[in-house]
């Protein structure tokens, strides 16, 4: 249950970061209407989010040193024999679910939203924080869903 | 129709803790908890291996019961 729980965790604060270092570029992009430049800069959240990532992948690493059933390719679909194989099975599938019905609202957000909105960085942010969430709430049913059959199987 | 163990029964009676069934078989002890308690059907080739470690045979070790409503 610990590689899982680590595993998502840190999942889950990359996309954070990266949800919040793509909202501040999209903030301060400058697009010229007569020319095709873009400029925009890269932040401080991008930094953490690079220096997130290599924390993690190295963490990710030793972990997998430590902990044998704790396979870094496979990440939190890692497991210990049989039975957490099932447990991992179960768990997709709950999430896959929660997925499918979390994209289909999220397209008719987007299509609703692309009618109703003028400001484009707001919608431009709605869609990436939207997407963001979209992924957080997929590595939380799937931790949770991997919790609840640890306890039941 | 469900699937009844005696892997406890046997395990006691070759003086074995779930700790070193677990190792003998390969799996968690986790698994063997989950497994003495009804909670998980082995697939076949781990109840082989529990009825082999057991030394006894797989009819033995598990069968077919009703489910008790």
């Amino acid at each position: 249950m610990k590689k899982i729980i680590f595993e998502q965790v840190g999942n889950i604060i990359l996309v954070l970061l990266l949800m919040v270092a793509m909202v501040q570029s999209v903030y301060s992009a400058h697009i010229e209407v007569n020319s095709p430049s873009i400029s925009f800069e890269l932040g401080l959240f991008w930094l953490l989010f690079l220096i997130w990532m290599v924390i993690f992948i190295m963490f990710r690493f030793l972990y997998g040193k430590k902990n044998k059933a704790y396979d870094t390719k496979k990440g939190e679909f890692s497991a210990e024999d049989e039975r957490e194989e099932l447990i991992s099975k179960k768990a997709t599938v709950i999430t896959y679910k929660m997925m499918i019905t979390l994209l289909i609202i999220l397209l008719f957000l987007c299509f609703g939203l692309s009618l109703l909105l003028a400001d484009i960085k707001l919608f431009q942010t709605i869609i990436i924080v939207a997407i963001g969430i979209s992924l957080i709430v997929g590595f939380i049913t799937y931790l949770l869903a991997w919790i609840r059959f640890d306890i039941t199987i | 129709m469900i699937v009844i163990n005696r892997v406890q029964i046997y395990r006691k009676q070759q003086k074995m803790t779930q700790e070193v069934l677990a190792n003998k078989v390969g799996v968690s002890r986790k698994t063997i908890v989950s497994l003495e308690k009804g909670n998980y059907t082995p697939s076949l080739l781990l109840a082989l291996q529990i009825a082999k470690v057991l030394e006894t045979d797989i009819h033995t070790l598990f069968y077919l019961g009703e489910e008790s409503s």
